[in-house]
This record gives C-alpha cells, sequence and structure tokens, in this order.
C-alpha cells in the first residue's frame, strides 16, 4: 500500500506540473521566511547576551587612565574569581570624516579568554607591523574596512595603522554612544602612540565569584581610588546602555518577526488546504476505484509533503546565505555577533515547521474529503451546485447592479471554503499593511514627543569635565537654547529586595518639560519621585506609596508622585529631584545637561560647537537624530520583510483565483452562451474579487491592528500598552483602494482565462 | 433576403497533431423566419458544430454565416455575445444552468444582460414562468428540480428575449420519454406561435416535430425531407391497427 | 380471432353479440371495426375444433346461444398464453425493392431509402397527432408507442442500409448512378 501511494503521489505531482510548481514556490517562499524570520526573533533577544557570552564578558571593567596607582589591591579584593589585564592603552585621536573621533588603542598580543573580543571579520594584529583590530560599531560608523588605513593624530610617531580585522566586545557600548571607542593593536603600538610609560592608561577585567555583588566591587573601587584617576564600572551598566538603545529595536524586530512567522505559515497552510479543495473530484474517483477514505488521506499527505520537504529543503537553503545579510544589519545595530544561518533553530523552523504546517493542513480537509460519499465528490467537481439560491446574488439584484457583477458575486462565495481561504489570504496583507503603518505611527509619535522615550529634551550633553566647567561651556552659548536640566545617573538598590534600580537626579526646571507621566503627576521637588511601572509591579507598590532606595551609600526615602513611561531596563526606574540627596552627594555628581532647542537644525549645530570647544570632552547627542535614526535602520529590515510577505500573498491570491476558475470553465461557458461579452466576464470574475477583498479590509483592518497592538505589548509588556500606536483613520482608508488594487492585480491572470474558455469546448461533456 | 439564417459553404476543420478532421463540410442552410428545421444524423456527424457556428459558440474555418440579413462569421467575441443575447437562444442538451441562482433568476439574467429596465425583466420573466409551466418552482436552485423542469427553465431562459431564432442542442438528450413529451409540446407550441427553430437531434420521434429534417452524414447534408400536415391516415392508421 | 374470444369465454361464457361488446370494449380504436358475422363464424370454427360447446340451441334465436370453452378448449388457451409471439418481421416489399435496385439498376438505391426515410417520418409526425387524439385510452396509446419504437428501429436500419451502400460505392462494387 506504501508503495502505491507513492508512486500514485509523485505521478499525480507530476501531472499537474504547473500547479505544483507554484505551490513549491510559495512553500519554499514560507519555508524562507520562516527560517529568517526565526533567525531574526533569535538574533533580536537578548543582544547583550549574545555578545557577552560569546565574548566571555567580564563583570567589573577598570581603567586607571595613567601609570601612577597600583591595582594589585584591586586583583586581591575579595570575590574576584579571575582577572584579565592589565593592559596598556593609550589615547589618540582618529581622523576625519566626518570629525575627528577619540579612540582608546589597547594592547593585545593574544586575545585572553576573559573578555575575549570576537572577530567579525579579518584577523588578528600581527607584532611589529602598525596592524589595528577596530571594534564594529567603530568601524561601522567611520565607514572602515579591512585594508583600509586609519588616520590618528595625537599618536606619538604614529601616522596610522592598517585595519586588519573587526571586532566585536560587551565591555563598552557601541560608539558613538561610549566614546571613545576601543581598537586593539600590538603591544609595540601603544608603546610608539605613548612612548612615556606613565602616560599609558591600564585597563583591567574582573570575573566575580557572585555576579551579582557587581556594583558593591565597582563602589570598593571607587572609594578606594580618586575617580579622574581610576574609573570603575560594571557590566549592568553596559547593558543598560546596549540595552537602552537597542530596546525600541528589539520590540520592532520582535514584532515583525513575529508577524512573519505567523503570516509565512499561514500562506503554506493557505495555499495547500487551496489544492486539497480542488481536489475533491479526484477524491471521489479514487474512492471509486477502491481507495479506502484513510487511504484517500494518505496520499494527499504524501503527496503534499513530498512536496513540502522539496520545497521546505531549498527554501531553508536559500535562507542559509540570506539570513547573515539579512540578519548583519540588525546584528550591527544591536551590537551582537552576526548569525550565521546555519542555526538550529532557523533550519528547524524552516523545514519541520513547513512540514508540520503541510501535513496538518492536508490531513485535515483530505481527511473531510474522503468522508465524502463517492458520487457527491464526484459532482462536486462538476457545475456549481447549491442547495439554496446565493442569497448575495439576490442582494446584488436588488441593489440592480449590472448582470457581470451579480454573476461575479456569487460565485465568490459559491465555495464556502475556497472564498473563506482567499479572505483570510487578503487578510494576511491588509495585516501586514497595518503592522507596518502601525510601525511608522509609532516612530512618528515618539520622534514628536521624546519624552516617551523618557528624554525629554533636544540635546544631551554628556561630560568628562567637572559640572563647573560644564556649566561654564554651555554659558557660552547661552541664547542657543532654554531651560537646562542636569540628569544624574546612578545605579540605586532597594533595600530589602536588593532590587536594582536606574534612578536620575534631576536639577534645574524639569518641571517645565515634563516625562511622559502616564498616572499620577509629575515630581515637583524634593522627596517625591516618579517611578516606571516595573519598579512598581516588582516592588508591589502603587502611586501615593513611600519608595525606600540606597543611593550611592546613602538612604533614601521618597514618595511616588507619578508614573512615567520608561522604555529601558524593563521600566524598573525612578526619577527624583536631587536635592533629595545630602548636599555632600550632591556634589559629587557628574550630570549630563538636557538642552532644549527650537530646531533640530539648530541642536546639530550646538551639538558640533559644543563638541568642538571641548575638545573632545564633551559628548552631545542629538535626540531626534537618535531615534531617526533607529527608524531609518530598522525601516529596511521592515520593509523588505513586508515585501516578502506581499510577494507571497500575491502569487497565493493568484494560484487560489486560478484553482477556483478552472473548477468554473463550464460555468464561464454558459455565461458566454446567455451572451457575456469577454469583458464582462473578465468583470465578473473582478467583481467577486474585489468583494471578497472589500470583506478582508473590513475584517482585517481592525484585525491587524489589535494583533499590531497585541504583538507589541507582548514584546514589551511594561510600556507597550503606551507606545503602540494605531494609524490614523485615513492612512488605514486608503488601504481600501490599495486591497482592491492589489486584488485586481492578483486576478488578471486568472481573469483573461476565464474570459478566454470557449465554450463549444467546455460545454461539450457533462 | 429574408431568411432568418443562411449560410453559404460553411466548414469547420480540426486540425490535432498533424491529422486534420472535417467536421463540417460546405453546408448551405437557408431557414426562413418561422420555420422549424431538425437536423438529424448518426453521432460524429457535425451537426453540433453546425449548429455551434450558427449561433457563435465555435468559428468556421471557412464559409459565411448571415443572421438575419447581416453577415456574423467575422463578429469578434464580444460581437457574438451582443448578437446572441439579443437575437438568438440556446438550449443544451445538459440544461447548463447557473447553478447558484434560482430559477426565477436564471430565466431572467438574460433579459438583465440585454439592458431591459427590471421591471420588465421581472414581467417577462413571469410570464415566461407561467407559459412553461415552472412558476411553482421559481424560487429553487436547478439542482433540486427535475429534467424536464430543468429543460423548461432553460427554454425560458432562451427565450425571454423574444429571439429571432431558437437553437436547441439535442434537447431531450438527457429526458426521460414523458419529460421529453412535455419539452415537445412547448417546442411545438412556440413554433405555431411563430418562433424560428433550429433544433440537433439524433432521436428521430424528436426530429419528425419540424417541418423539414435535414440529414447530415460526414460533415455533410445528405438529403433533406419536408415534412406535411394532414396526411392520409389510412396508412398511418393501418400502422397501429391490430391484425386479426 | 380465435384466441382473444376462447380467453373471454374462459373468463365468463357468453353469446356472440356479448363477445362483439366485450372486444370493442377492451380494445377500442385500436381494433378494426367488427360484424357479429366475423364473430359467429369464428365461434362455428371453434365449435367445429372442439374447443368450445355451446348452449342446446334455443328454437328460434340462433344468435343467442351460450357459448363456453371444453377442456381441450382450455388447454389449446394455455398454449396460446405460454407461447411467445414471433417477433415481427421487416417491411418485406421494400427489402426486396431496395436489393433488386442495386443489382438490377430499375431505381437509384439512395432516392430509395430517402423517401422510405421521409415515409417514416411522416409517419412519426402523424402517429404524435394521434396521440393526442387518444383520449386517455391506455391501450391505443400504448400501441401508438408500439409503432414509433418500430419505426425508430426501421430508420435505424435505413441508416444502416445507406452507410453499407456508401461503403459498396466507394469500395467499387456498385456503379453509382
Amino acid at each position: 500500500m506504501f508503495r502505491l501511494i507513492f508512486r500514485t503521489a509523485v505521478a499525480n505531482l507530476r501531472s499537474r506540473r504547473l500547479n505544483s510548481i507554484l505551490l513549491g514556490v510559495i512553500i519554499a517562499g514560507g519555508a524562507m521566511s520562516l527560517a529568517l524570520a526565526t533567525g531574526l526573533r533569535a538574533n533580536a533577544s537578548h543582544p547583550f547576551e549574545q555578545t557577552a557570552d560569546a565574548t566571555n564578558s567580564a563583570d567589573v571593567h577598570v581603567l586607571a587612565f595613567d601609570g601612577r596607582n597600583d591595582l594589585s589591591s584591586i586583583v586581591q579584593m575579595p570575590g574576584v574569581k579571575q582577572v584579565s589585564g592589565p593592559r596598556e592603552f593609550a589615547d589618540v585621536e582618529a581622523e576625519g570624516p566626518p570629525e575627528t573621533a577619540h579612540l582608546t588603542l589597547v594592547s593585545m598580543a593574544e586575545r585572553p579568554q576573559l573578555e575575549r573580543p570576537q572577530l567579525s571579520a579579518g584577523r588578528w594584529v600581527e607584532p611589529t607591523r602598525g596592524e589595528v583590530v577596530l571594534e564594529r560599531s567603530f568601524a561601522r560608523a567611520r565607514h572602515l574596512h579591512v585594508g583600509d588605513w586609519l588616520r590618528i593624530a595625537h599618536a606619538g610617531s604614529l601616522q596610522r595603522l592598517h585595519v586588519v580585522g573587526i571586532g566585536i566586545t560587551a565591555a563598552r557600548g557601541p560608539f558613538p554612544d561610549f566614546e571613545p571607542a576601543a581598537a586593539w593593536v600590538a603591544p609595540s603600538t601603544v608603546a610608539a602612540a605613548a612612548p612615556n610609560p606613565s602616560r599609558r592608561g591600564r585597563e583591567l577585567d574582573l570575573r566575580l565569584a557572585d555576579r551579582d555583588q557587581s556594583a558593591a566591587v565597582v563602589t570598593a573601587i571607587q572609594r578606594r581610588f580618586p575617580p579622574e584617576q581610576v574609573a570603575a564600572f560594571d557590566w549592568r551598566e553596559v547593558e543598560n546602555t546596549v540595552t537602552s538603545e537597542t530596546s525600541g529595536l528589539t520590540v520592532i524586530l520582535g514584532s515583525a518577526s513575529l508577524l512573519a512567522l505567523l503570516a509565512a505559515g499561514f500562506v503554506i497552510a493557505n495555499a495547500i488546504s487551496g489544492r486539497v479543495l480542488a481536489a475533491r473530484r479526484d477524491i471521489g474517483l479514487l474512492k471509486a476505484a477502491g481507495f479506502t477514505p484513510g487511504g484517500v488521506t494518505g496520499l494527499f499527505v504524501a503527496e503534499n509533503v513530498i512536496l513540502a520537504f522539496v520545497a521546505g529543503v531549498i527554501g531553508t537553503m536559500a535562507a542559509i546565505p540570506v539570513t547573515p545579510l539579512l540578519l548583519q544589519r540588525s546584528a550591527e545595530l544591536l551590537g551582537t555577533p552576526t548569525p550565521s544561518g546555519f542555526g538550529i533553530q532557523p533550519v528547524a523552523a524552516g523545514v519541520l515547521g513547513v512540514l508540520a504546517i503541510v501535513t496538518l493542513f492536508t490531513a485535515l480537509p483530505a481527511w473531510r474529503a474522503g468522508r465524502l460519499r463517492v458520487l457527491d465528490a464526484i459532482r462536486l467537481g462538476r457545475t456549481s451546485v447549491s442547495a439554496r439560491p446565493s442569497r448575495s446574488a439576490e442582494l446584488a439584484a436588488r441593489l440592480h447592479l449590472p448582470a457581470p457583477a451579480i454573476l461575479g458575486v456569487k460565485d465568490a462565495f459559491a465555495a464556502r471554503s475556497r472564498s473563506v481561504m482567499t479572505i483570510l489570504s487578503l487578510m494576511l496583507t491588509v495585516v501586514a499593511v497595518v503592522a507596518t503603518l502601525g510601525t511608522e505611527a509609532t516612530y512618528r509619535r515618539v520622534v514628536g514627543d521624546s519624552s516617551l522615550r523618557a528624554k525629554p529634551y533636544d540635546l544631551l550633553v554628556e561630560s568628562d569635565a567637572t559640572a563647573a566647567r560644564t556649566r561654564a561651556l554651555l554659558a557660552l552659548h547661552r541664547g542657543q537654547f532654554t531651560n537646562p536640566v542636569t540628569i544624574a545617573g546612578m545605579p540605586v538598590k532597594s533595600p530589602g529586595t536588593g532590587l536594582d534600580i536606574q534612578a536620575r537626579a534631576l536639577g534645574g526646571n524639569y518641571a517645565a518639560r515634563p516625562y511622559a507621566i502616564r498616572q499620577g503627576r509629575m515630581l515637583a521637588g524634593p522627596g517625591e519621585a516618579i517611578v516606571g511601572r516595573g519598579l512598581l509591579d516588582k516592588l508591589g507598590l502603587q502611586v501615593g506609596d513611600r519608595l525606600r532606595l540606597t543611593a550611592m551609600g546613602h538612604p533614601l526615602t521618597l514618595r511616588i508622585v507619578g508614573r512615567y513611561i520608561e522604555p529601558d531596563n524593563d521600566a524598573v526606574a525612578a526619577i527624583f529631584d536631587q536635592r533629595s540627596l545630602p548636599v555632600a552627594v550632591q556634589r559629587r555628581l557628574r550630570p549630563d545637561v538636557g538642552l532644549t532647542v527650537s530646531t533640530v537644525a539648530g541642536a546639530r549645530r550646538l551639538q558640533t560647537a559644543l563638541e568642538r570647544e571641548s575638545k573632545g570632552s564633551a559628548q552631545a547627542t542629538v535626540t531626534d537624530d537618535e531615534v531617526k535614526q533607529e527608524r531609518n535602520s530598522v525601516r529596511p529590515i521592515i520593509w523588505g520583510m513586508d515585501v516578502l510577505l506581499l510577494s507571497i500573498g500575491l502569487v497565493n491570491l493568484v494560484t487560489t483565483m486560478l484553482l477556483g476558475i478552472r473548477e468554473r470553465r463550464r460555468d464561464f461557458a454558459i455565461f458566454k452562451s446567455i451572451g457575456l461579452t469577454p469583458h464582462q466576464v473578465l468583470g465578473a470574475v473582478t467583481a467577486g474579487g474585489a468583494v471578497l477583498a472589500l470583506i478582508a479590509v473590513a475584517i482585517g483592518v481592525p484585525a491587524g491592528a489589535a494583533l499590531f497592538k497585541a504583538v507589541v505589548v507582548a514584546t514589551n509588556p511594561t510600556d507597550g500598552p503606551d507606545l503602540g500606536t494605531t494609524p490614523t483613520w485615513w492612512w488605514l482608508l486608503l488601504i481600501v483602494p490599495g486591497i482592491l488594487i492589489f486584488t485586481t492585480i492578483a486576478g488578471l491572470f486568472p481573469a483573461r482565462r476565464a474570459a478566454e474558455v470557449q465554450p463549444a469546448e467546455a460545454l461539450r461533456y457533462e | 433576403m429574408d431568411n432568418v439564417l443562411f449560410t453559404e459553404s460553411l466548414s469547420k476543420t480540426y486540425a490535432a497533431d498533424s491529422i486534420e478532421v472535417d467536421a463540417v463540410r460546405n453546408v448551405d442552410l437557408a431557414i426562413a423566419p418561422g420555420e422549424f428545421v431538425s437536423i438529424m444524423g448518426p453521432s460524429g456527424c457535425g451537426k453540433s458544430t453546425l449548429l455551434h457556428m450558427l449561433g457563435g459558440l465555435d468559428r468556421p474555418t471557412a464559409g459565411a454565416v448571415w443572421l438575419r440579413g447581416e453577415r456574423v462569421d467575422g463578429l469578434s467575441e464580444k460581437g457574438w455575445a451582443l448578437l446572441r443575447r439579443r437575437h438568438i437562444g440556446f438550449v443544451f442538451q445538459f440544461f447548463n444552468l447557473i447553478g447558484n441562482l434560482s430559477v426565477a433568476d436564471n430565466v431572467e439574467l438574460p433579459a438583465l444582460l440585454m439592458g431591459m429596465p427590471a421591471r420588465q425583466a421581472r414581467a417577462r420573466r413571469q410570464e415566461l414562468l407561467a407559459d412553461l409551466g415552472i412558476e411553482d418552482v421559481a424560487h429553487q436552485v436547478p439542482g433540486r428540480i427535475s429534467g424536464g423542469q430543468q429543460q423548461r427553465v432553460a427554454l425560458a431562459r432562451a427565450l425571454v428575449n423574444g429571439p429571432a431564432v431558437l437553437l436547441a442542442d439535442e434537447p431531450t438528450g438527457n429526458l426521460d420519454s414523458a419529460s421529453a413529451r412535455e419539452v415537445m409540446d412547448v417546442i411545438r407550441r412556440y413554433h405555431r406561435a411563430g418562433q424560428t427553430i433550429v433544433l440537433v437531434t439524433h432521436d428521430p420521434r424528436v426530429a419528425a416535430a419540424a417541418d423539414r429534417v435535414i440529414h447530415m452524414r460526414d460533415g455533410a447534408i445528405t438529403d433533406e425531407s419536408r415534412l406535411g400536415g394532414a396526411r392520409d391516415s389510412a396508412s398511418v392508421a393501418s400502422l397501429v391497427r391490430l391484425e386479426v | 380471432m380465435k384466441f382473444p374470444i376462447l380467453a373471454l369465454l374462459a373468463s365468463a361464457p357468453a353469446h356472440g353479440y356479448e363477445l362483439k361488446q366485450q372486444l370493442e370494449g377492451h380494445f377500442g380504436a385500436a381494433l378494426p371495426p367488427l360484424n357479429t358475422g366475423q364473430i359467429y363464424t369464428a365461434l362455428s370454427r371453434l365449435e367445429r375444433d372442439g374447443l368450445v360447446e355451446g348452449d342446446a340451441v334455443v328454437a328460434g334465436s340462433r344468435n343467442k346461444r351460450v357459448y363456453r370453452p371444453t377442456e381441450a378448449g382450455r388447454r389449446a388457451l394455455d398454449g396460446w398464453v405460454g407461447e411467445p409471439a414471433p417477433a415481427t418481421h421487416l417491411r418485406d416489399e421494400f427489402f426486396m425493392k431496395l436489393v433488386l435496385a442495386g443489382r438490377t439498376g430499375i431505381a437509384e438505391p439512395g432516392a430509395l431509402i430517402e423517401r422510405q426515410r421521409a415515409a417514416y417520418l411522416q409517419a412519426l409526425r402523424d402517429l404524435d397527432r394521434m396521440v393526442a387524439e387518444t383520449n386517455g385510452d391506455a391501450a391505443a396509446a400504448l400501441l401508438i408507442e408500439g409503432a414509433a419504437l418500430h419505426l425508430d428501429a426501421d430508420l435505424k436500419w435505413l441508416a444502416l442500409c445507406e452507410q453499407r451502400l456508401t461503403e459498396e460505392v466507394l469500395n467499387g462494387q456498385r456503379p453509382v448512378h
């Protein structure tokens, strides 16, 4: 029996060659989408962890800026399990374009076990040749590749370095948010850049016995050494920066990949079901020839599984070279190693996922069809058979629609399963479009209101210099900005629970430009705090309760007056007036300054001026640019997936319509014999498609909006509900003509086939 | 000329692989208004193909066709469709009704196509439903009614626009003898009212209902019999007398 | 006529005039008009053959004799009922004409066939009209159907003759007229 089924299955596939090929293309496309989407999801989840794991990253990083201090005491601190370094480094300037940037040349003859940079291109440096391995985000921002020459200044006798490799590290955040960027060179290069050893810095990486003690260790180190000479930070700080820069991206990519998974799965299911439905007549004949219902199901499953396996493998294999191309972008943005296409997950998703979907969606309808009585099944394949007159036709007639429209409309619903499938397929397209519009709308909203990113300022100035010097620098540009607010970020803990909270202490007239408050109100003075949803959830507090914190070693009690949108750190965050802290602590703060600038162009001009005048000690970021850059990076990925899904949807629609047309050849011949012109037959087919399209839009737009919101919430539970935006109604309205055009285009070829039916031939036999 | 249908050397050749088959060869045919002509012949003789060509469902490879005095064999698909709507009614062996429209809607369809105003189309439809005795099944679908009723629906549909000629292709081929008689009664009735009819059949009793019986073989017309009205009934009576 | 009479007598004895009425009642127009003379002739023959026996003669009314079947008569009736009727045979006259036309050239075979066909078709047409005139006479309707079906078969046979004719002409076995 098996062999018979196999041979019949192969014969069936070969006999319906065009249909099999079309179906194979759809499945391969679906498999490819599944593999790509799985890869994207994997890449977008926990980007920092991926990099930290790949580079065996340390828990605490120590930077001594010159040779003065003895770091050996750090090595001997309790809880330190493993040490990497100390390694010498020299700060140099990398020359533009676009402008000079700070670069730290780190001496690393060989890559150590702990804190081991991973090569994403090229090779490691050779000892004496003036070579450098650049960190990837820096290389990308400066458009440098393996083989290029890096021109440097303030580097002793060095003038240029040969780029031989690109690496990634979790010891620093991405450039330009973390500046200076790192670059790895041979020890001789560092010596050449800073001939005086006491001018060379040293870096040390620590692995602790208990990772959670990293903040304590950092504090201990900060107490031991003067802060302008030795800096220490832990992995959490890096993670926060990475995550804060990528959180929005993660949401988007996570949502997109999830939608793509659903869509690809659906398209395959749709295509397969359509094929089985079209073969109902054959099922009758098979049963007449002696196949049992089980045998019939087995035959169809075998046929489609063979096709699915071949197409699935092809699609997955096609995804393998494409995955790095697609995901390289996202990996660069996320700072993760570039995933290869050979991951277990994507391959499994591509092949097994396809097989599972195909088997399920073949077995169900085939089993149902196998239970039909023989004669019923054979009759099904003939002229349109109904038990009752078409109500849609009556409705159309009552509306006095032209005759071809009536005929088209009634046929649209004639084969219930097929019309449902067609509507679902169209809904897929609608949902994809709505999701894209939603993404664009969300970004537009966030671009327009930066407080939604917990950045209620237009320009952020971060400075290594003292607060006084920063103030002096800003005073020079007094007329170009307003409302300076100081923002001091600090890690704080909740005593008792030990929860790490990301906190900011504000100074200045912060109330003039509040954060995005969703509950309660903005803080008005010392002793008050606004917090993120995550903090409330984790500590079981509500707006109005008291919040106890330990900030920089000092206990603090604040009253929670409001909840605000905080996309970072899962919204486990708090903001309070810096005057809530003791004066001594306040003096130790080195806050950033947030400025309000009236135009984006003005902000950019100010940014350039400040960075130049501070001779690199100050770094200014234009908030608007930040978000827009992220959006521009994400757009190609989203739109790329959209195009892929739309193409698959189009092919699917064409196939479905072709199958439907083939079943109804006789009907079209009858139309012609009673006097419909070829154009009117075309019109009938198109009218039918249009009705289905309108239904798909009517259901798909609200469904798409709801789905989009649900996915955003699922991937960003804390602030998703607040951030996700549905597109404006007039954009949604444009979907109507858009879908009609889509359907018409898809229907052109099938409709022409219908119009070309030769009546004499089609009516010849019963 | 006032023939309703006129053909000159009408021919149809099918080419399949490298074999050519002459389905219809040089048929000259003239059908006057009000005439009832039947075309008989063994299966494969080309009679159905000829009928299809008269109605534009198939294209001749040579020859000419005139309908109501105008040359029509070179018309486009669209042209034929417009012609069929107004001047030709088709009835087929397998009924060919639209399965998911009610009987009434099936009948009304050609009227709507022709552009008849909805009310007029509705009236005309009711007229025909009554005439053909199918009012009581007017709101059922074709799949639910008997073969004889279905063919009467097909007739109603074909006649709703008052066509110049009714073309019938084996109209009783799929009916039992009782239904066949009903259908032929209807056809005869309309013939008596003046309808021009061309009917293709292999059943001699059906063919004998016509005024003129044309016999075809191998694609060509072999002979033609004119059948009369009242005849010497003695010889026929003798057929049905018992011989004792 | 003898067996139908025998059958009627087997169900109930009757005299000549009653038999005539019964026959007309059962067969109606399908029978040619009967006269009582035929009935009496038939009865006499049956009596002579020993298949029926009549009552004693009532003085002065030969025509009112009541007859009934004898044992031999009943046996003969059973035989008649049990034996299927032979199939009808071809219209001998036409067949002879056709063969002779071909062999002797007295007539053109094709034209013969055409004329015969026209005649059959006309007969069919007339038969159809007769159906309308039967007025619910079931026996007559059946008879007409039978005749029509025979005509159907005759027409088919004609078509076959025509086909053979063409083949023989093409094969040169027969001169073309």
